[in-house]
């Protein structure tokens, strides 16, 4: 294989590379001190870094905010209620899962728990689904049998008879950006991504020490492969990390967000931070949605993320008051979570957390 | 020098290795995918396979280079690999006289030394410690004139240790967070130095006695560390050849081509083709 030409016209616009997006991404950990907010992002950007035909006006999202006390009791039935609460349809349809497994590190909460990985797979088959598999491209680990393994994963969805893809090995497809936030263009995506009727984006809720939040966006990274993109996926941060997490999950496309913040990570996120015992689960159809409100629930003023605000002018609902909310009260199940002080700006006001 | 072919090891693994390759000589990273540079260049490597080198030739670009080519991303990280695949010849020579050009982009940010830039996963970007290894691999092979490379390869994997030893994937702290070593990475980079430093090469080696231990669940982990501790000759070569070995009987590499590349490089003849004599 070499190259290999998207089926449509490239897209034109480039953007300059940042400095500190290049410190980023050989994981020097700057670009935290140098995010410039959604202002400084849309001044550089413009405001036509996307296809209008390929992203009708967003409608109205719903988004259903459970509690959740554990991942023992239950978890299927609440699944379940969360599915039902945004109307979720998966009847007939190929359905792929992608949970948000980086690294292992015992004692941590890096990954989405793997009970919960299963419970949507079983939920979504007693919902109609006509197939559900598993599929994840580690960015952190180019060993994704050592990560799947010891985070447990393997052995959860082989007892349940769920398969389970490698997304970095997978067979490729090209697809051509329909967003033009880096100069990425194209981008390689996994057959199983890209085959699949409906994309479920699970991710663990977690603040990111250079986005910010890492979320059902942005764990859509995880659906390009690493051996394209490298190890930890630094072809994306290269390309600009922000921008790179709107236009890969404006390839991906998922349809379906489940937001795993029964225990979630605060602080020096998304490896090195603390554990956060927020006992929520947030289900949604629109992941910009499912993202804004999950960001709010941290503590985060959602128009202050940058790829949160950007997303939520084309990708999917990003204005609050347009989303149908679901379930129970998400103001009383909010926590507020640490962040490192670059990010201190982007929490609401008398929510920063702790150091 | 320990004696590290193992043929009834070997011939199960090449056997798997075989087996996965496509109609057109190449192999895919997946049982069952599509050929892929990578991927066939290592199992040229561990099979001494010329269909594989001869889909490789045919892939090779004007620059010399292999990649996988899409948009802004040009993935050109299999071309050491492939210049260490490739018999005597012009494609390798030609892949040697692009990677020389092929540096990675200087990134002058503390704590990384930017006299090292290395060689990166996908052109103009930053270095990081897997392609770096691979090209200095290359280079100290069969280009050993090329000395500026090789400081530079040498210098970023200096430059690039954990505080403990070994290696993550490219830097060794992250707000001034101390990044702990990584198995695979470790045993890559130590492949890529051998003896070039033997004091560097040591603190690796203790760090990969226990790294391949705690993720022996990985089985890319435990090929690349057999591979580097049989090229160092480590005592360690045995106990963790049998772990990969249970490891590949169980669950077969999760049809992982490159690890199933790696584990027959790892208990074969293609051991020796990646040994730097000095």
């Amino acid at each position: 294989m070499g190259s290999m030409e998207p089926t449509d016209r490239d897209h034109a616009g480039r953007m300059d590379r940042r400095t500190f997006l290049r410190g980023a991404a050989v994981g020097l950990g700057l670009a935290a001190t140098s995010l410039a907010g959604v202002r400084v992002w849309r001044e550089r950007h413009g405001s036509t870094q996307w296809d209008a035909a390929a992203f009708p006006p967003p409608g109205e999202g719903r988004v259903a905010v459970l509690h959740a006390a554990s991942y023992d009791d239950g978890l299927q039935e609440k699944v379940l209620d969360g599915l039902r609460a945004i109307g979720a349809d998966v009847r007939g349809a190929a359905v792929l899962l992608k949970p948000n497994f980086v690294e292992y590190d015992p004692g941590t909460a890096i990954n989405t728990d793997p009970r919960l990985v299963v419970a949507a797979a079983s939920a979504l088959r007693r919902l109609g689904a006509a197939s559900v598999t598993v599929g994840e491209g580690p960015g952190h680990r180019r060993d994704t049998q050592y990560v799947m393994t010891r985070s447990g994963l393997l052995d959860a969805l082989r007892e349940e008879d769920v398969p389970f893809v490698d997304l970095n090995t997978d067979a490729l497809v090209a697809r051509r950006l329909r967003t033009s936030f880096t100069d990425l263009g194209a981008l390689w995506l996994p057959r199983s991504v890209a085959d699949a009727d409906i994309v479920v984006s699970m991710p663990k809720m977690k603040t990111h020490h250079w986005a910010g939040v890492t979320l059902s966006l942005k764990n859509c990274f995880g659906c390009v492969p690493g051996r394209v993109y490298g190890w930890p996926k630094n072809a994306l941060h290269w390309a600009g990390l922000e921008e790179a997490i709107v236009d890969v999950a404006a390839a991906v496309r998922p349809d379906l967000a489940i937001v795993d913040g029964i225990v979630g990570m605060e602080g020096n996120g998304p490896i090195s931070g603390t554990p956060i015992a927020s006992n929520v689960l947030v289900f949604g159809n629109d992941p910009v949605a499912t993202d804004v409100v999950a960001a709010k629930l941290m503590g985060f003023d959602p128009t202050r993320v940058p790829h949160l605000a950007e997303a939520g002018r084309f990708l999917g609902q990003g204005d609050l008051g347009r989303i149908r909310m679901e379930g129970e009260d998400d103001g009383r199940l909010a926590k507020d979570f640490a962040v490192l002080p670059a990010f201190r700006s982007m929490k609401i006001e008398g929510a920063v957390g702790p150091a | 020098m320990v004696k590290f072919v193992k043929p009834s090891l070997n011939r199960g693994l090449a056997g798997r290795l075989a087996a996965s390759r496509g109609a057109d000589g190449g192999f895919g990273p997946r049982v069952g995918a599509p050929p892929e540079p990578e991927a066939t260049a290592l199992a040229a490597i561990a099979l001494d396979d010329e269909d594989a080198r001869t889909w490789l030739a045919s892939r090779q670009r004007e620059d010399g280079s292999l990649a996988l080519e899409l948009g802004g991303v040009d993935n050109d990280a299999a071309t050491a690999l492939a210049a260490i695949a490739f018999g005597p010849g012009e494609p390798r020579e030609r892949a040697l006289d692009y990677l020389a050009g092929a540096m990675a982009a200087a990134v002058d940010v503390a704590p990384v030394n930017p006299a090292f830039p290395g060689w990166p996963w996908t052109r103009d970007t930053a270095g990081w410690v897997e392609p770096t290894a691979r090209t200095l691999l290359a280079f100290r092979l069969f280009r050993a004139q090329a000395t500026n490379s090789i400081a530079i390869g040498l210098g970023l994997l200096r430059d690039r240790e954990c505080v403990t030893g070994g290696w993550n994937y490219g830097s060794r702290s992250v707000y001034g967070l101390s990044l702990p070593p990584f198995g695979q990475t470790t045993a890559i980079a130590l492949v890529g130095i051998q003896r070039a430093d033997l004091a560097l090469a040591e603190r690796g080696l203790q760090a990969l006695r226990h790294l391949w231990r705690e993720e022996r669940d990985g089985g890319l982990t435990l090929a690349t560390s057999v591979a580097a501790l049989g090229l160092l000759d480590d005592v360690d070569h045995g106990p963790a050849m049998s772990a990969m070995i249970e490891n590949f009987t169980r669950t077969d590499f999760l049809g992982d081509v490159v690890a199933l590349a790696w584990g027959t490089i790892a208990t074969g003849p293609g051991l020796e083709r990646l040994r730097v004599l000095s």
